[in-house]
């Protein structure tokens, strides 16, 4: 055997690039982004009310302090960064009517957002070194990104026809947004994402068939928050696999992919974000009328920017209406203030948003259906 | 296996694996005596383990809570720290300690079933905390141990029944600890089988990692805290089958959707064979040498050889290493070794650094150790061979040595006697010399993080079996705070 270092993967030094050097220039993008945080939101105070839902949230061991937690939206949690992200991202995921983007896999680019806003609201509370002040827009670059990520990856590669879940892109994206996000070199953000690809691919069997169960609602925040560690160890110095793609034999083209290599073509930008299909309006009655149904339906009407002005409504619609189920009407006005456009929103440092959605430990019982 | 169609799953029949071990976990058996000496050993070598670590900031590091500060009321204790967290995170801390450096006790088929250790301590404590809070009474130490016993068991037959690691699969073995962990987490938490058949069904259907971080040359640190993050699943699965999640039964049969199909490339995935407390009994300990297992009898004919050839270095022509055929595919490594996990799995570099000292210690694989440039051309001058009887003596189950021979020939001609190893310091074979190497290295291990007084108690009660039993796990774990 011969000790030579292996060159890095293209597809972890593209992604890793994208992170780290690309500028957002797209105010639309932007824009689109800003829709998607207030949706993502939506879906999360909605999934609350379930039972089902609000059982997975909150520390493992009831009772547990987190000296400068980041809240989970519509809870009084304060958890570290890696629990918080499971959190968020089960919540927005719970119902599934979070955005979506029909690629050759399809897939919820939403499901990373735990990641990002956790660590965000992390950042802006903590009291050790990593402590930066971030703001919205901070956000919605990062949200921006993390789409991106998952979108093209996904856009690429067939994990479905292999019988494996999509959702380990969620792991990927975060990984890579979240070492960023805390301050890891371009380096780290490869090494993080390496250690993401090598936890692999978990299978799709939950999702399928009379084998359906809740795992698959879950799977998003187990994901974000695996993303989430492993951004957390490679800022510690965590070293990666450069090579943990292509590797032949023991590579994860080769142990997961069956040999299909792992495809990351065409330009990372902005394109998921813009063309982001959002599962609306609202559905009240969900439980008579599928989730599938509304996709199908407004497909078309919402993927295509002309139709934009008609669905954007649309979401703010259901983003008022969660807040209606969650809030007070004193806090529901304040929020809508705030959220009303992207200027007034981008430079409100980002612990004062997730502020606005926090619950008082004292009225936790709001978000009880 | 099951036909489900039209079915509910609470009809389907789980799969044998998860039932069988399933099975065993809940079974309430009384061990033999010999069997609870051996588990009480197996406690002492991993915690002296655990201490050892803290050596390594690389280790250190990975300890702890998320978020420093973080207060758990209840938590479990992390030995050799003051922590006190959550039991997943507990489980990750205490394995990792337990695994960094890889000096751990082993199975003849692969894996360390030392790796599922962390898991039993972690959530004993934990409970017994909660129950102690509650006004009951907390696990003794006698408990524990048989879930020791369990903990061990499953893991070491899983690793004989199937072999994850190989190329054709390339998943990582930690698997098993995963799978361990899962079903003795969720009983100790107070799960019934079905609770259990739950939990590692969630195993089945998880994203698997991959072999790739332990081999050459993509050899790298998750190697030693895989285990670890595999427990750690393992226990948030537990927690989640305890909290009303379902399972999936079929996680591993259904076809084209389940485990086997798809991540198992269509091969059976077998249950253990059989289940009782022999693991415990034959387990393969690490007393002398932190290497890799292949490498153990390696490092122990080139320490018999060092006082020969120590004053002859610059006249030796080639070291001749003759060992089995799995060592020598998996730890024959030439070329640069870029890091300390790398180092502790290359035949050669242990070799070369026992002919050169007379020993091998932790701090043997460090940058600056290996800088040596004696090691390098030490190792330059190996011969590794694949002695086929060797190889049988390895896979056969009635013999299961791990045999290594080597001798050394100079310029002039001369040579070195044969040195051959059958059975390694540590091997079941050699109980009855090597449990004094074991309490000595426990009580080394001890010195390194604990004052005269705290050694004596800890070792005063792991040598007494009758003490250590009726000990409680929460008073257990608070002499091991420091």
């Amino acid at each position: 055997m011969n000790a030579k270092q292996p060159p890095v993967d293209r597809v972890l030094t593209r992604i890793a690039d994208y992170v780290v050097n690309y500028r957002i220039t797209s105010k639309s993008a932007y824009e689109m982004a800003r829709y998607c945080l207030l949706d993502s939101l939506a879906c999360a105070l909605d999934a609350q009310r379930h039972p089902e839902c609000r059982k997975m949230l909150g520390a493992v061991v009831p009772g547990t302090t987190v000296l400068g937690g980041a809240r989970v939206p519509g809870t009084k949690f304060k958890l570290d960064p890696v629990k918080a992200a499971f959190d968020i991202s089960t919540s927005i995921r719970w119902l599934g009517h979070n955005d979506t983007c029909f690629r050759k896999d399809s897939g919820h680019p939403s499901d990373g957002l735990g990641a990002i806003i956790a660590v965000a609201d992390y950042l802006c509370r903590t009291r050790g070194q990593q402590r930066r002040k971030l703001n919205v827009k901070d956000v919605l670059s990062a949200l921006i990104k993390v789409y991106e990520i998952q979108g093209q990856l996904l856009d690429n590669n067939d994990f479905t026809g292999l019988g494996l879940d999509s959702i380990a892109m969620v792991n990927v994206a975060s990984s890579a947004v979240v070492t960023h996000m805390l301050g890891g070199s371009r380096d780290q953000v490869v090494n993080a994402m390496s250690n993401a690809w090598l936890d692999g691919v978990s299978l799709r069997l939950y999702r399928s068939g009379h084998n359906a169960g809740w795992r698959k609602a879950w799977a998003a925040g187990d994901a974000a928050s695996r993303g989430v560690l492993h951004g957390l160890m490679a800022v510690r110095g965590e070293p990666g696999y450069p090579a943990a793609l292509t590797t032949p034999v023991w590579g994860l083209s080769d142990v997961v992919m069956r040999g299909n290599p792992v495809v990351l073509d065409g330009p990372l930008g902005t394109h998921i974000v813009e063309h982001i299909l959002f599962r609306v309006p609202f559905p009240a009655h969900f439980h008579t009328r599928t989730a599938s149904e509304c996709a199908f339906k407004f497909h078309r009407p919402l993927g295509r920017a002309r139709r934009r002005r008609e669905g954007l409504p649309l979401v703010d619609a259901k983003f008022q209406q969660s807040l209606r189920q969650s809030f007070s009407a004193r806090r529901q006005k304040h929020i809508c203030s705030v959220c009303s456009d992207y200027s007034s929103m981008k430079s409100l440092p980002f612990n004062r948003f997730m502020e606005l959605f926090a619950v008082r430990a004292r009225s936790h019982q709001a978000v009880v259906s | 296996m099951a036909k489900a169609r039209g079915k509910s799953v609470a009809q389907v029949q789980p799969d044998q694996v998860l039932s069988v071990i399933a099975d065993y976990v809940v079974r309430n058996a009384v061990y033999p005596v010999a069997a609870m000496k051996m588990a009480r050993y197996c406690l002492m070598d991993a915690l002296g383990c655990a201490l050892q670590a803290f050596a390594s900031a690389e280790c250190t590091r990975h300890l702890g809570p998320v978020v420093a500060g973080t207060v758990v009321p209840n938590g479990a204790r992390v030995p050799g720290t003051r922590f006190q967290l959550d039991p997943a995170k507990a489980a990750f801390d205490i394995s990792c300690l337990i695994r960094w450096f890889d000096f751990n006790a082993v199975w003849f088929t692969g894996g360390s079933p030392a790796d599922t250790l962390g898991t039993v301590l972690a959530v004993a404590d934990y409970v017994s905390r909660m129950e102690v809070a509650r006004g009951g009474k907390a696990m003794r130490m006698k408990e524990v141990m048989r879930y020791l016993i369990k903990a061990y068991e499953i893991h070491g037959m899983l690793s004989g029944a199937n072999k994850i690691d190989r190329s054709d699969i390339g998943l990582d073995s930690t698997l098993l600890v995963k799978i361990t962990a899962a079903a003795i987490a969720t009983k100790m938490l107070g799960g019934n089988r079905d609770q259990i058949i739950n939990a590692l069904s969630h195993v089945f259907v998880d994203q698997q990692a991959l072999d790739l971080y332990r081999i050459h040359p993509h050899t790298g640190p998750r190697k030693s805290w895989a285990a670890a993050d595999a427990a750690r699943r393992g226990v948030q699965f537990a927690l989640f089958s305890i909290g009303g999640e379902k399972g999936y039964p079929t996680a591993i049969s259904t076809k084209h959707w389940g485990f086997r199909d798809v991540q198992f490339k269509g091969k059976e995935f077998n249950p253990p064979p059989r289940l009782g407390s022999h693991v415990v009994k034959h387990v393969q300990f690490k007393l002398a040498f932190p290497t890799q297992r292949h490498c153990q009898s390696a490092a122990e004919c080139a320490v018999a050889l060092h006082p020969e050839i120590i004053a002859r270095l610059d006249q030796i022509e080639r070291i001749e290493i003759y060992t089995h055929g799995l060592a020598a595919r998996i730890v024959n490594v030439s070329g640069p070794l870029k890091n300390y996990a790398a180092r502790d799995h290359c035949m050669q570099y242990i070799v070369a650094v026992a002919l050169l000292y007379g020993g091998i210690t932790t701090d043997s694989y460090g940058d600056a150790f290996a800088a040596d440039p004696r090691i390098d051309a030490l190792r330059a001058r190996m011969i590794i061979r694949e002695e086929p009887a060797y190889t049988n003596g390895h896979h056969d189950p009635e013999i299961r040595s791990n045999p290594n021979a080597q001798q050394i020939f100079f310029r002039d001609g001369s040579a070195t006697r044969k040195v051959e190893v059958i059975y390694p310091i540590g091997d079941s074979h050699r109980r009855r010399a090597d449990l004094p190497l074991l309490e000595q290295k426990f009580r080394d291990n001890l010195a390194r993080r604990f004052a005269p007084r705290r050694r004596q108690q800890l070792y005063g009660l792991l040598s007494s079996q009758q003490r250590l039993e009726a000990v409680a796990m929460d008073k257990f774990m608070d002499m091991l705070v420091a």
